[in-house]
């Protein structure tokens, strides 16, 4: 349900966008989701603790 | 009237979304700032052109990759307190020498091992103050501990030296077992070294424009931080891992821990036998510089999680599996080697597995992944109440301690 309705507002967003012809803000809102993604993967925790990425 | 030409209009378009880009890219910035999100992982060290990397002095941040603790280097870049270079009248210094073992980026300082011998070595015991100076360096092999003690450590006139041996120090004394050309390393002739990690590429391109912004992005950017992190998981995707690893209730990783370190834990047996050849020359010539130095040298060999799984079936699963690359068989190669050489070796192995044992407790590890990765709080209390007991009698014997 909640889901569904995060969709729905997904989508009612996508659609004023495009109604207003905001084409700029697209790349903005892309970036923010991508950013969104990027931290979750990012906050998985390591079990290869010996292995260092120095530079 | 006209309105705008295509081409006008395109053009405001185009501008539109780069600004609108950049808007989006400060407001990530702004919101991992605003929820103190940081990866110090990426700029913790610097280009050292002598051991190829160093901790970055003076420099603070929270440590998360595995525990949490807040993390502070002095202006020489150890995770130590301010030390003149004099020694204070009449007091005792200790220099530790290690790598992540003996740094523990893991827990609060208070908590490493060489703060809780320090604390252990002064309890009810007036007279002569025992300072004990942190010189670990995370990541660094045996060589650069060697160049550590004779850069810096050195210059502090400790009477004791202690270097703590992990069992991967073995590995980083050998590029072929490490992979890793960012490090200096010496032939098993020890007369000339293997590979001048200043041929990497990476060294040598420090000074290029690109590498400089790169650095400062590093320091001063969140989002580069982060950048840098998911290139790292995305180079080792065990990563990716999630946080599984606790099975429910038994305070144990659901996933087999002699599996899980494979993988870094192998070598074939020439490649073994050049590594311990190397390290028995670094070890010698350390021993030979703290001897200049009047100081004496011990080797305290760091049990790793698999020595101290508090499961002796597992233990001796890892064992099997492992070979001549098992933490125990290293153990016990290095006190021959050292014994070869004159220094006294103390090792916490069967201390570390009846705690183990009798307890049900994991010394090393955390939440996400129990019993696997560097000391947690109980493995670097034990480690430094162990050796303040052992020390004691030593410095007594010695005459250090009068």
């Amino acid at each position: 349900m909640a889901s569904s309705r995060r969709w729905r507002l997904l989508k009612d967003f996508g659609s004023f966008l495009w109604k207003e012809k905001l084409w700029w803000m697209v790349p903005m809102a892309l970036v923010l989701v991508l950013f969104g993604v990027l931290l979750y993967m990012a906050q998985s925790a390591a079990v290869t603790p010996f292995i260092y990425t120095l530079f | 009237m006209a309105g705008p030409s295509r081409g006008r209009r395109l053009l405001s378009a185009c501008a539109g979304m780069t600004l609108g880009i950049a808007g989006a890219l400060a407001l990530c910035e702004m919101i991992l700032r605003a929820l103190a999100i940081s990866y110090p992982q990426a700029y913790w060290i610097a280009f050292d052109s002598q051991r190829g990397w160093k901790q970055r002095p003076g420099i603070s941040f929270r440590w998360r990759e595995e525990g949490d603790s807040l993390v502070s280097l002095n202006s020489r870049g150890y995770r130590d307190a301010e030390r003149p270079l004099a020694k204070p009248r009449g007091a005792l210094r200790i220099a530790v020498l290690g790598d992540s073992m003996t740094v523990g980026f893991e827990v609060p300082f208070a908590q490493t091992w060489a703060q809780v011998l320090e604390r252990a070595l002064n309890q009810g015991r007036p007279g002569r103050r025992v300072e004990v100076l942190n010189f670990g360096e995370r990541a660094y092999g045996t060589l650069q501990e060697w160049q550590t003690f004779r850069l810096d450590a050195a210059a502090y006139h400790p009477d004791l030296v202690v270097l703590g041996f992990f069992y991967n120090d073995l590995w980083d004394n050998s590029l072929a077992l490490s992979h890793q050309p960012e490090r200096p390393y010496l032939m098993a002739d020890g007369r000339t070294i293997e590979r001048d990690f200043r041929d990497s590429p990476y060294f040598r391109q420090k000074g290029s424009l690109v590498m400089r912004l790169r650095e400062w992005m590093k320091q001063h950017s969140r989002l580069a931080q982060l950048a840098f992190e998911l290139r790292t998981r995305f180079q080792h995707p065990d990563y990716f891992q999630p946080a599984r690893a606790r099975a429910a209730g038994s305070g144990r990783p659901a996933f087999d821990v002699c599996e899980n370190l494979r993988a870094h834990q192998s070598g074939t047996p020439e490649q073994m036998d050049k590594a311990w050849a190397t390290t028995r020359i670094l070890l010698e010539r350390l021993r030979d510089d703290v001897a200049r130095s009047k100081a004496r040298l011990i080797v305290v060999s760091l049990p790793g999680p698999t020595q101290a799984y508090p499961d002796p079936s597992v233990r001796a699963r890892c064992a099997r599996l492992f070979g001549t690359a098992d933490e125990g068989a290293i153990e016990r190669r290095l006190v021959s080697v050292c014994g070869g050489l004159g220094i006294p070796v103390l090792t916490f192995s069967r201390e570390f597995q009846r705690k183990a044992d009798d307890s049900g407790r994991c010394f090393h590890g955390f939440a996400d992944a129990p019993c696997l990765g560097h000391f947690n709080p109980d493995g670097h209390r034990l480690l430094g109440e162990e050796l303040a007991a052992r020390l004691r009698p030593y410095l007594e014997k010695t005459g250090s301690w009068r």
